[in-house]
């Protein structure tokens, strides 16, 4: 990712693990190397324009919170963090300090997602009522118990600084690197690590914003990792019309770990329903669109063809890391918003880790309820059995 | 939730072994799901 940013002056490096960092670290021989975040900005920040973060999931909050808070622009990685509350504090920040930012969601700057908003504005399928998405992934382990061996970090790692603000384990050769997607402590899962990427289509074309119920179930539900395999719905409630469709209540079910949404009626025998990585099936009135992961090859279920994109902004070369330098460079008044500033990416990435939180709290047995303008779920939630 | 999924064949025959946690809060367990308690070291600006 940054390397696709070497038109600019990389000035600061921030890893807490320089021999996995080592190759990006050793790139950019003038940058100053830290391991600690908080350090680089207070030594570094009156040089600092702009911040990317590609760390764990549990840290993007704190870090990319200071930098806005400083007014500097972030690119972040995502999931955009880990909680809703994160997400929600990073939205309002990005907004009061009128900087540009973008999460790493890339099909957001495609014309695959472009081509089905259009196709979906323009009342083509009709009114949206049910949509299916899968991913399949994890490529990473997941539904483990708790390893009780310690290892011995290599010295070029601070684990102490890796853990950050979540609470204190031992390290284990388990959680880093890579493989800490599957713990909840630091990662999101599946569901967190794909959703950002596969549900961005459906937001933004039928302008999702908070869901008003949410229900999970899963494989072995383990209490510190994310479990093999997750059905995650969402219910969102009827919006305002566009000009040529309605946009009635609609239920949105997420599936992992080699679970497969139903293939719809008329689905061509032996078409792969896997394109990129997943797939989304958004169930009309009038026909039925199907879009791989990032909104990649859009096609329509009756065989018509969805016109080129013409309405929307086309991101040049749909390169998403590039846009985001490009909204940098603008003033706040005049600039362009990416297309995943955080004011679009912010609804997603609640969505999205209200699905964690849903498939977390399955032992309750029940679809939750969220007030999501409150960020609160019903206050009377009862104790949730031992099995 | 489970704290151990174990299985194994012992005597020919499949024997899970299975562990749990203590019942939860739901609502203690919820509300840190959606506001994470920080370590010391760490902490978020305030909400504008």
């Amino acid at each position: 990712m940054i390397r696709e940013m070497n038109s600019e002056n990389i000035v600061a490096l921030c890893d807490v693990d320089w021999k996995y960092a080592g190759p990006q670290l050793e790139a950019y021989p003038n940058a100053k190397k830290y391991k600690d975040f908080r350090k680089m900005f207070d030594e570094m920040g009156s040089q600092i324009d702009a911040v990317v973060v590609g760390t764990a999931d549990h840290t993007h909050a704190v870090i990319a919170a200071r930098a806005l808070s400083m007014g500097k622009h972030v690119y972040c990685e995502k999931p955009l963090t880990h909680t809703v509350y994160e997400t929600r504090l990073l939205t309002r920040l990005a907004a009061k300090q009128k900087v540009a930012t973008q999460m790493g969601n890339q099909g957001a700057s495609g014309n695959g997602v472009r081509q089905i908003c259009e196709a979906i504005w323009s009342g083509m399928i009709g009114e949206v009522t049910r949509v299916e998405a899968f991913t399949d992934r994890p490529i990473w382990p997941q539904g483990l118990e708790t390893p009780t061996e310690v290892h011995t970090p290599h010295p070029e790692l601070d684990w102490d600084l890796f853990i950050g603000p979540a609470p204190y384990r031992p390290y284990n050769q388990i959680y880093h690197p890579w493989n800490w997607r599957g713990w909840w402590d630091f990662g999101t899962g599946a569901l967190g690590d794909m959703a950002c990427h596969i549900l961005q289509p459906a937001v933004k074309a039928l302008n999702l914003k908070s869901p008003v119920a949410v229900q999970g179930s899963s494989t072995a539900l383990m209490t510190d990792c994310a479990p093999n395999a997750q059905i995650a719905k969402f219910i969102f409630p009827a919006r305002d019309n566009m000009p040529k469709v309605g946009m009635p209540r609609v239920e949105v079910t997420w599936y992992d770990g080699g679970l497969l949404p139903e293939y719809p009626k008329g689905w061509p025998a032996g078409r792969n329903m896997n394109d990129s990585g997943g797939a989304v099936i958004f169930y009309g009135t009038k026909d039925t669109l199907v879009c791989g992961c990032y909104g990649v090859n859009p096609w329509l279920l009756s065989g018509r063809e969805i016109p080129a994109p013409a309405m929307t902004r086309e991101v040049p070369e749909g390169n998403h890391i590039l846009d985001f330098v490009r909204a940098c460079k603008e003033g706040p008044e005049s600039r362009i918003k990416c297309a995943s500033d955080f004011s679009e990416a912010g609804p997603l990435n609640e969505m999205v880790v209200m699905g964690v939180l849903a498939v977390r709290l399955q032992g309750l047995n029940r679809e939750l309820q969220w007030d999501g303008e409150a960020m609160k779920l019903p206050t009377s939630l009862p104790t949730i059995p031992s099995e | 939730m489970k704290t151990k999924d174990g299985f194994s064949i012992k005597d020919g025959h499949p024997t899970f072994n299975h562990q749990y946690t203590d019942p939860i809060n739901a609502l203690e367990f919820a509300n840190e799901l959606i506001r994470h308690t920080y370590r010391e070291g760490y902490s978020l600006p305030e909400m504008p």
